[in-house]
């Protein structure tokens, strides 16, 4: 090696390289920012914003992006910029990013849709307590709002999704029969994304006959080992737009997925139905990032977001379920059989407070079984 | 020669030999210095301060103190992605090698418009993304796929799992990677002084003989350059994994994005990360010093 | 004989290497809104909405701006330091030489991460600047070692023959140096511009909705739909950076056999 004789060169190049280097990496920016006016946006009322009262505001949305994210776009945001006079950005939404934007007090995210897990993990350190007195809750479902950060953002489900051509005759009924290969043989998918659905989770435990409501930490390696007992005859998806193809190609005679990505195998005229008898509710939050500059505006653009109109349109363009029940989306046959509002009765709520104490244990356990291990 | 040479890998132990001739002329002057200032603040502010960063981030979040290294050593998934992960990279490199040297070895014994032809082709992926190439694999190797279909109906057998397993991430990591290997193959053959091989036979020795004995031995340089090279790319790909492999193809890039982003530990993700970039630098030295023992060889210099 | 069998060998490789990927081209004809094979059916639908959605436009607007800067300022600073390693001499140049490379080797997502913390605090997410100096970065080692490897070629004492007729530095590097090691310029201004195009981890992280890259919109499209715009996209990118290369490599020879 030639190194050598230039070590002490060589040491010098590297610490003042080095040195600039720290100096960068330290300093950091922490400029404390001029707290927005508190304007009188009077009694809210969901769905309603008054003409021109938030003009010079910018704010935005960051959502997992898609369909999903262009139809509430669409329904809710683009509408209330117009109204409102303030300039609404869309952003694609990620919880590592979230977090380095709260650590350095730089938060460039207005409104954000997340897991509910998310919200209740991180309320009041990631996540802004809401002012329910800013918006109108009246007419959101019982039982959706399950953190004091949250207001629900849709509604919807984690379904068996199976093929019509396979299954048609004698579709499966239960959680249990999606773990039976002999009476239903064919390759399932589930979700094997780097996301975490606590509900994949309790899905097995319900075909183990478990109740997810009183489900303890012992109960986690047994449910991702159900997966893992299918071998073969199991496949992963890792995104929503894969599980969506598996289905639609037919390479999966079955899968558990979200309700919007079957109906989307459905819509494009592959031969796929839900099976509504044992299927894992399912809702996203709408948070608002701790330390926006102006809270009033978030909250003014949430309340008109969850007005009737808006939802029904919403789930016109997203297939996912609305969170006020006032509205009344105007639905075709085939969208109506996968929106889960219909389908309350036989869903398994998820037990977010368990999932939210014992976080670690599942994203150990998630962890390894996303990378077969 | 065409005008696009490689970007080979970065030369850890030869480098500064280059020019070293023209530099022993030069007088020692300051101002040539200032050349070097601009490059110097973009890679410190760019790259190494990121990185620094990072490696803060994995001893101190969220607090103080070694506790993410124990982590990642101490959990299986941890290990078992890691191993995954090398044989991966190991894989693709033995691959690659075993379609460039014959590839480079063409590229020495064709005339120069061939030759040209020769490096175009292999250049030529190079500029297509590597989202769009990946795109185009899952479509082929999709169960429904092309090239099932044919299988299906030309043999009557199938689906094989062309996708969601290692022999689909391999091929589609071994066609990015190819160019790495062909190109430092070829500067190495092409070294080679060809009357060698001619006369070995004449004094005796079969074809065979004579290649193991002799031309294969030359090659090691190039053998060695384009292996760290392939390897050490293919140590740190995430979206080929990610989309043509099931979960058990999934490599550290992957882990450590999911700590990042979705279990929100900055901690133990900078820490995997440090972690594959240390093995990197450690591979780099290791074989830097077999590949020094490789340049005593007769007619090549290193 | 071995001859033939080495080309066999030559043909199925490059058969490997670029026709997997022609299979978009038939995909981006899809008239069914999937990719599976084989397409039904022929439409220019998603050909339609890649020129009538105008966020594919400004992202590919936004790629080409961001990766004919980066080629500009990765030129320029790899050309100065390639200059410089080649004049200067002191113990740690070696080491100096490698610093400039690594950036090649280090795993994306590990800088990406780091970047990002750090660009949050200059503000530097989703600006021109930010893109350009993070696709920089990656583009630098390319542009060094393809003009490092042109310096080789050049004799020094054309250069000494310059300055002892009384050009300056400055009028020798432009009159003399520059011209002899036009093609690695040309080369790692070629491989700065595709990197910078084709970048998407760095991207990935950087990107914000002010700014985002073609690679970037892509990612989100393959990851969150089904949607064959992204085929037609991709048809259209592939053939403009091949066009780009094929042209350029076209112009250094003509260039070359004129001087010749």
């Amino acid at each position: 090696m030639r190194m050598k004789p230039y070590l002490k060169r060589s040491l010098t190049v590297v610490v003042v390289g080095g040195l600039s280097a720290v100096l960068v990496a330290g300093c950091s920016s922490g400029t404390p920012e001029a707290s927005a006016p508190e304007r009188d946006l009077g009694t809210p009322v969901a769905g309603e914003i008054g003409d021109g009262v938030l003009k010079g505001v910018t704010l935005t949305y960051a959502a997992s992006g898609g369909i999903f994210q262009d139809g509430q776009t669409k329904a809710a945001w683009e509408p209330f910029a117009e109204k409102s006079g303030a300039t609404f950005l869309q952003d694609a939404f990620d919880s590592g990013k979230l977090k380095a934007m709260v650590d350095s007090g730089n938060v460039s995210w207005d409104v954000v849709n997340t897991t509910q897990f998310d919200t209740a993990r991180g309320c009041g350190t990631l996540y802004e307590e809401y002012d329910y007195s800013q918006i109108d809750m009246s007419k959101i479902p019982e039982g959706t709002v399950t953190d004091k950060c949250m207001v629900p953002n849709i509604l919807y489900g984690l379904v068996v999704a199976y093929n019509t051509d396979a299954f048609g005759d004698n579709p499966p009924t239960s959680a249990a029969d999606f773990f039976d290969t002999k009476k239903f043989p064919g390759k399932r998918t589930v979700s094997q994304s780097t996301y975490v659905d606590p509900q994949t989770a309790e899905f097995a435990l319900v075909a183990q006959g478990k109740d997810p409501s009183t489900i303890t930490t012992d109960d986690i390696d047994g449910a991702f080992d159900m997966y893992r007992s299918l071998g073969s005859d199991v496949i992963g998806w890792t995104t929503g737009a894969q599980a969506q193809q598996q289905l639609e190609s037919g390479e999966a005679v079955m899968g558990l997925v979200w309700s919007g990505r079957g109906y989307g195998a459905a819509a494009a005229g592959a031969p796929i139905a839900p099976m509504w008898d044992d299927w894992m509710i399912m809702v996203d939050s709408t948070g608002i990032p701790k330390g926006i500059k102006d809270k009033q505006a978030a909250f003014a653009a949430v309340n008109y977001y969850i007005g009737a109109e808006q939802q029904a349109k919403m789930t016109e363009l997203t297939s996912y379920g609305p969170v006020n029940t006032d509205a009344k989306p105007k639905v075709d046959k085939k969208l109506g059989t996968w929106l889960t509002t219909e389908h309350m009765a036989t869903g398994h709520a998820p037990n977010v407070d368990f999932w939210v104490k014992n976080y670690d244990v599942l994203a150990t356990a998630w962890a390894g079984w996303a990378t077969g291990s | 020669m065409s005008q696009i040479s490689a970007p080979s890998r970065p030369r850890v132990t030869s480098a500064g030999k280059v020019g070293s001739e023209a530099n022993q002329r030069a007088p020692r002057n300051w101002k040539p210095f200032l050349l070097l200032v601009p490059a110097f603040l973009i890679v410190s502010l760019f790259f190494l301060a990121p990185l620094v960063d990072v490696f803060i981030r994995s001893i101190t979040d969220p607090r103080l103190g070694l506790q993410n290294y124990v982590w990642l050593f101490t959990t299986e998934t941890n290990i078992t992605v890691t191993v995954r992960t090398f044989g991966t990279a190991l894989l693709v490199t033995v691959v690659c090698v075993l379609l460039a040297y014959p590839y480079a070895y063409l590229m020495t014994i064709v005339g120069d418009r061939t030759r040209n032809l020769l490096q175009l082709f292999v250049m030529l992926p190079l500029w297509t993304s590597i989202l769009v190439r990946t795109l185009a694999w899952m479509v082929l190797l999709q169960d429904t796929g092309p090239i099932n279909g044919f299988l299906e109906t030309a043999f009557g057998i199938g689906p094989l799992p062309l996708i969601r397993s290692t022999f689909g991430v391999a091929l589609a990591m071994s066609q990015v990677l190819l160019p790495f290997m062909v190109l430092p193959l070829y500067s190495a053959m092409s070294k080679i002084d060809k009357r060698l091989l001619p006369a070995a036979s004449n004094l005796g020795a079969r074809p065979i003989t004579a290649f193991f004995t002799v031309y294969l031995p030359l090659s090691r340089p190039g053998i060695f350059a384009g292996s760290i090279t392939v390897f050490i790319l293919g140590l740190g790909f995430y979206i080929i994994p990610s989309l043509l492999g099931s979960s058990k193809e999934i490599m550290i890039s992957a882990l450590m994005y999911q700590q990042i982003s979705v279990f929100l530990m900055w901690g133990q993700g900078t820490a995997l990360g440090i972690f594959l970039l240390a093995a990197t630098v450690l591979i780099l030295v290791v074989v830097g010093r077999l590949s020094k023992g490789a340049s005593m060889f007769p007619g090549v210099e290193k | 004989m071995l001859r033939r069998v080495l080309g066999a060998i030559a043909i199925l490789i490059i058969a490997w290497l670029v026709l997997p990927t022609l299979v978009i081209i038939p995909m981006s004809f899809n008239s069914a809104s999937s990719f599976n094979f084989p397409p039904k059916g022929f439409s220019l639908r998603w050909y339609e909405n890649f020129f009538t959605d105008a966020s594919w436009l400004r992202a590919l607007g936004a790629s080409l701006q961001v990766a004919i800067v980066t080629m500009i300022v990765a030129t320029t600073v790899g050309v100065m330091a390639s200059i410089g390693l080649s004049k200067v001499r002191f113990r740690g140049k070696a080491l100096l030489e490698n610093f400039f490379l690594t950036p090649l080797i280090v795993p994306g997502i590990v800088i990406a991460v780091g970047l990002y913390s750090l660009f949050l605090r200059f503000n530097l997410l989703g600006t021109l600047p930010g893109f350009v100096l993070a696709h920089t970065v990656v583009a630098l080692p390319l542009v060094i070692i393809n003009v490092m490897a042109s310096l080789q070629g050049v004799d020094p004492r054309l250069e000494e023959a310059s300055a002892s007729l009384g050009a300056g530095r400055l009028q020798t590097f432009f009159s003399i140096t520059l011209p002899l090691i036009m093609p690695g310029v040309t080369a790692g201004a070629l491989f700065a511009f595709v990197t910078s195009f084709d970048e998407i981890i760095l991207s990935l992280f950087i990107q914000s909705p002010q700014l985002q890259t073609l690679p970037v919109k892509i990612y989100y499209s393959v990851t969150q739909t089904n949607d064959p715009t992204v085929a037609a996209v991709a048809v259209i990118a592939m053939f403009t950076s091949v066009i780009i290369m094929l042209s350029a490599q076209f112009a250094s020879r003509k260039r070359k056999s004129v001087s010749a």
